[in-house]
């Protein structure tokens, strides 16, 4: 666990020897250099005595001890001058590295609410099925039914066992087996839960009806009995329909959408009808949530636009540990009439665990290093999320500097503490939701062992660029640059001074000899005390195109990770689209009626998903019969699309929940943009798994708008979070291709811009930094590779992330 | 003798360190029109007027990148020479000369027998020979014939 923090303060930025953060390599160094320069007065002194000794005239002693406080007043300069480097040092990377880390906190806690807000579409999307209004009304009516018909079947019951106990010829039984019948059929009376949803039950008790009804109609004036069984009998019958209807169908959505533990449907009772995860589900159905307060909420929200989401990790439907989308699902006729609710168990334990030990160094072996911890807290402060839970325990409260605990949404805060008995920073970003979802007033932290943050840069080199270079780049702030100039302007200073010396001295003749040490040693110390600095600047430079370069793959990986995210969404949403009623009943039977039904479901469903420009509905010929966005395709009624990958893909897909992609690229099926992503999926009979294909649906995704609003997320900022001008970001195809640019002129679309091996070779969820030269430009450049995102397996793309260095 | 080496496009060039009044950094230079090409203008060093040879255009190699000012080199004008530099023969003229080069270099300590004739090939009107020190070689520039060359005759109306 976190300790209490040491030093809450910031590390103060004047510099001192003392300071625990300088590092041991920086000791060394400022001693050297101290030392030298202190060397430097008693030189001057003994120059200064020579003089005296030496000179013939006062203006000729006047001239050297000059010179010599010439070269003390110097010394002085730089000893200062050497100070002030190290403060600014240490001051712009403790800058540079708040930025970074505090972004990557950020960056955690966007992609968390970026998926929530996903997830609340989800479940008001689902709840407004049909199917399950069906389901949730018919189960609700039976149910009630069935109470009655329990209770009369054990009247009647009653009544046969008595009508039993006088003997009749017709029978061989004796009165105790048939009575034993009665009694076996009797028992489930009260048992109506577990007859309408578990399906053993259910059938023990058929066996039981079957046996005793086999009697009874063997005995006269037992209709009225045989009746009422029948009765119940049918009835459950159907309540078995619709659960197991209802069951495949959640099952379905959750196999396309496997970031859910199980999704289930509850009558207004709390009772569970349904679920989705076929391992659980003789542990789930016909059981009772009504305790649970994710089901309580969902039952006091407004309309089936409202939702709640519940964190739980003790509930009948899933233990794990889940945040539960809900919402209220309403009656058919009456809107307002609540009939049951729809509860999502998000999967926050993986996807907390996906998002958190992402952005992480790793060793060799894979681990991330030792001493980095990344965890989520909610607004209490509790940890819901840890990158290692055998150290950051979830569940329990994060001991957080109080600064960190009092964020605002949006805000960012970094502070040093001891985690874990390590000398730390603590980065900290607070949720500000993502677009109409205002977030969970939770906290993402990063923990970064202070040693890391300062850890010597001396031997870094970036391959491609010359010190020199980077040192006049645009990335090298202007305080830098200056300090950089001033230290070779004293190193010249102090040649110059050397060399009149030696001059001067030499034109003393055999006097002058005495003087000539003095100035070789004031030579040599001077050009160590700059060569010395010019070192320092050099390591600073390094030190801050290294943080640039892993804040380039910083961005370059959020970049890829929103792409494949959003992908994973489209070809989740495809596959539960195609199994749409109004759909297959359009391919089926293409009547004038169902096909405008089905433009008008595709209409509906576009209409609530502005990052598709077009859904599509083709026959199994090729031809499209019905679109959400008709006026966008050239010409409608000839269009053939037989030929077009996305179609023949899905027509030749095998199983039931596959979806096919056709990567970006121009399509016929487009009049006004340049170029589409067109996912897609097979249409089946009855939207059922062994129906046969009826047609295609294909979503045209708006690639051109929504690749670049993320490109542009991911172009980097300043410290002001200004963006910085002439950065380039750009997504290729696993040709390195360009497929978006956020610079068409310099990095066109289509073209293959010559990039480095290591960024061409990256395996997917990798990434690399290192130096582009195109044409006149140089760029710093972060490359990541996509890894997919869960079962979406990507499509080999890659994006990249420059930034001018000129 | 002693002699002040400084350089040139990389290459290096040696001065006696007897004939060089002072280093200095590099001052704004007033430009004197139709002027020889070598001359880059007049400088004023404490009071005093000196004309500035561009030794960049005396052997003949393309100029400094703008914004690099490159180091100056006051020599000294015949009033100023030590006794010893009289002695040795060295030249010095009237007024004050300085040569503006890329950067000043080094100081070494140097037998008269190190310097050599140039080789015939060296087709270089202010060279006075070649000094070779361990590995590396070094052009002696001969002052008289730079200010020959270009000062000349030119004294009356530069002033």
């Amino acid at each position: 666990m976190i300790a209490e923090p040491s030093t809450q303060a910031k590390a103060d930025h004047k510099f001192s020897i003392f300071n625990a953060l300088i590092t041991n390599d920086h000791r060394e160094f400022y001693e050297k250099i101290i030392n030298e320069l202190i060397g430097v007065s008693p030189i001057c002194n003994q120059g200064k005595c020579t003089a005296a000794a030496i000179s013939e005239t006062a203006t000729e002693q006047e001239q050297i001890t000059e010179l010599m406080e010439r070269v003390e007043t110097f010394a002085a300069e730089l000893h200062d001058g050497t100070k002030n480097l190290f403060d600014q040092f240490y001051a712009a990377k403790e800058d540079f590295c708040r930025s970074i880390y505090c972004t990557t906190a950020y960056i955690k806690i966007n992609l968390i609410d970026r998926t929530l807000l996903e997830r609340t579409c989800d479940v008001r999307s689902w709840a407004v099925e049909t199917a399950f209004v069906e389901a949730l009304e018919r189960i609700h009516k039976i149910s009630r039914q069935l109470e009655k018909y329990l209770y009369e079947m054990g009247e009647y019951l009653d009544a046969a066992k008595a009508a039993f106990e006088v003997p009749t010829l017709e029978t061989n039984w004796t009165m105790r087996d048939i009575s034993q019948f009665v009694d076996d059929v009797r028992s489930f009376g009260p048992r109506k839960l577990e007859l309408m949803f578990n399906p053993e039950v259910y059938q023990q008790f058929k066996t039981k009806v079957d046996l005793l009804a086999e009697q009874l109609g063997k005995g006269k004036s037992q209709e009225a009995t045989l009746a009422m069984l029948q009765k119940v009998m049918k009835s459950l019958e159907e309540v078995h329909t619709h659960v197991s209807a209802s069951c495949s169908r959640l099952e379905d959505i959750g196999n396309s959408y496997t970031l859910y533990r199980d999704l289930v449907i509850t009558t207004a009772d709390g009772i569970i009808v349904a679920n989705a995860n076929p391992q659980r589900r003789n542990k789930v159905l016909g059981k009772s949530v009504a305790n649970e307060l994710w089901f309580q909420r969902s039952h006091d929200s407004g309309d089936a636009n409202d939702y709640a989401i519940e964190k739980t990790s003790h509930s009948i439907v899933d233990s794990g540990n889940s945040l539960v989308f809900s919402t209220s699902i309403a009656g058919a006729a009456k809107s307002d009439q609540k009939i049951g609710s729809m509860g999502a168990f998000f999967d926050l334990a993986e996807e907390a665990k996906i998002i958190l030990q992402d952005y992480m160094p790793r060793m060799d072996d894979g681990d991330t290093r030792d001493g980095w911890y990344s965890f989520f807290t909610d607004m209490n402060g509790k940890i819901v999320g840890s990158s290692d839970p055998d150290i950051i325990d979830v569940g329990e409260q994060a001991h957080l500097p109080r600064g960190h605990r009092k964020l605002k949404g949006g805000g960012t805060i970094s502070s040093y503490a001891s985690v874990e008995g390590n000398d730390s920073a603590i980065f900290s970003a607070m949720s500000d939701g993502y677009l109409d979802f205002a977030g969970l007033g939770w906290s993402s932290h990063l923990v970064v062992p202070s040693n890391e943050i300062f850890a010597s840069e001396a031997n870094c080199q970036v391959n491609g660029i010359s010190p020199d270079e980077l040192m006049r780049s645009r990335l090298i702030p202007d305080i830098n640059k200056d300090t950089y100039v001033k230290v070779q302007d004293d190193k010249q200073s102090i040649k110059l001074i050397s060399l009149n010396g030696i001059v001067f001295a030499s034109k003393l003749g055999k006097r002058g000899v005495a003087l000539g040490p003095v100035f070789e040693q004031i030579t040599e110390t001077g050009d160590f005390a700059t060569s010395k600095m010019e070192e320092l600047l050099r390591e600073m430079a390094f030190g801050e195109l290294r943080l640039n370069l892993q804040t380039l793959e910083t961005f370059s990986k959020q970049a890829i990770d929103l792409i494949d995210r959003n992908l994973f969404e489209r070809s989740a949403a495809i596959r539960w689209w195609a199994t749409d009623k109004f759909l297959w009943n359009a391919l089926a039977d293409p009547s004038e009626e169902n096909v405008q039904a089905a433009s008008r479901r595709l209409r509906d469903i576009n209409g609530s998903y502005a990052m598709y420009r077009n859904l599509v509905l083709a026959n199994r010929m090729g031809r499209i019969i019905a679109a959400s966005n008709p006026e966008l395709i050239p010409d409608m009624k000839e269009a053939r699309v037989a030929d077009h990958v996305w179609f023949n893909k899905a027509m030749r897909s095998k199983n039931f929940g596959e979806y096919a992609v056709q990567d970006v690229g121009a399509t016929e099926l487009e009049r006004t943009t340049r170029s589409s992503l067109i996912y897609s999926s097979a249409v089946r009979m009855n939207g059922s798994r062994n129906g046969d294909m009826v047609g295609v649906l294909g979503s045209l995704f708006d690639w051109v708008t929504e690749s670049g609003k993320i490109l542009k997320t991911c172009l980097p900022k300043d410290r002001n979070g200004k963006r910085i001008q002439g950065c380039i970001a750009f997504y290729a195809s696993k040709d390195f291709e360009v497929i978006e640019t956020s610079d068409a002129q310099i990095v066109p679309l289509g073209s293959t811009p010559e990039l480095p091996s290591e960024h061409r070779e990256l395996a997917a969820g990798q990434s690399a930094s290192g130096v582009l030269r195109l044409g006149d430009h140089v760029y710093i450049m972060g490359s990541s590779r996509s890894k997919g995102y869960r079962e979406y397996q990507g499509l080999g793309w890659s994006s990249h992330i420059l930034r001018p260095l000129f | 003798m002693q002699i002040s080496t400084f350089l040139i496009q990389n290459e290096a060039f040696a001065v006696p360190s007897l004939v060089v009044e002072e280093y200095f950094r590099p001052l704004p230079i007033t430009k004197v029109p139709g002027s020889n090409r070598c001359l880059d203008g007049l400088v004023n060093i404490r009071g005093r007027t000196a004309v500035v040879i561009n030794m960049r255009t005396c052997f003949e190699v393309p100029p400094r990148d703008p914004g690099d000012l490159g180091e100056m080199i006051l020599l000294e004008t015949s009033q100023g020479l030590v006794d010893e530099a009289r002695e040795l023969g060295l030249y010095a003229f009237d007024e004050p000369v300085v040569l503006s080069v890329d950067s000043v270099s080094q100081i070494f300590q140097l037998a008269a027998d190190e310097i050599h004739p140039a080789p015939p090939h060296v087709n270089q009107p202010f060279v006075d020979g070649v000094i070779q020190l361990d590995e590396a070689y070094f052009t002696m520039v001969s002052i008289q014939k730079l200010i020959d060359t270009i000062l000349h005759g030119k004294t009356e109306e530069l002033r």
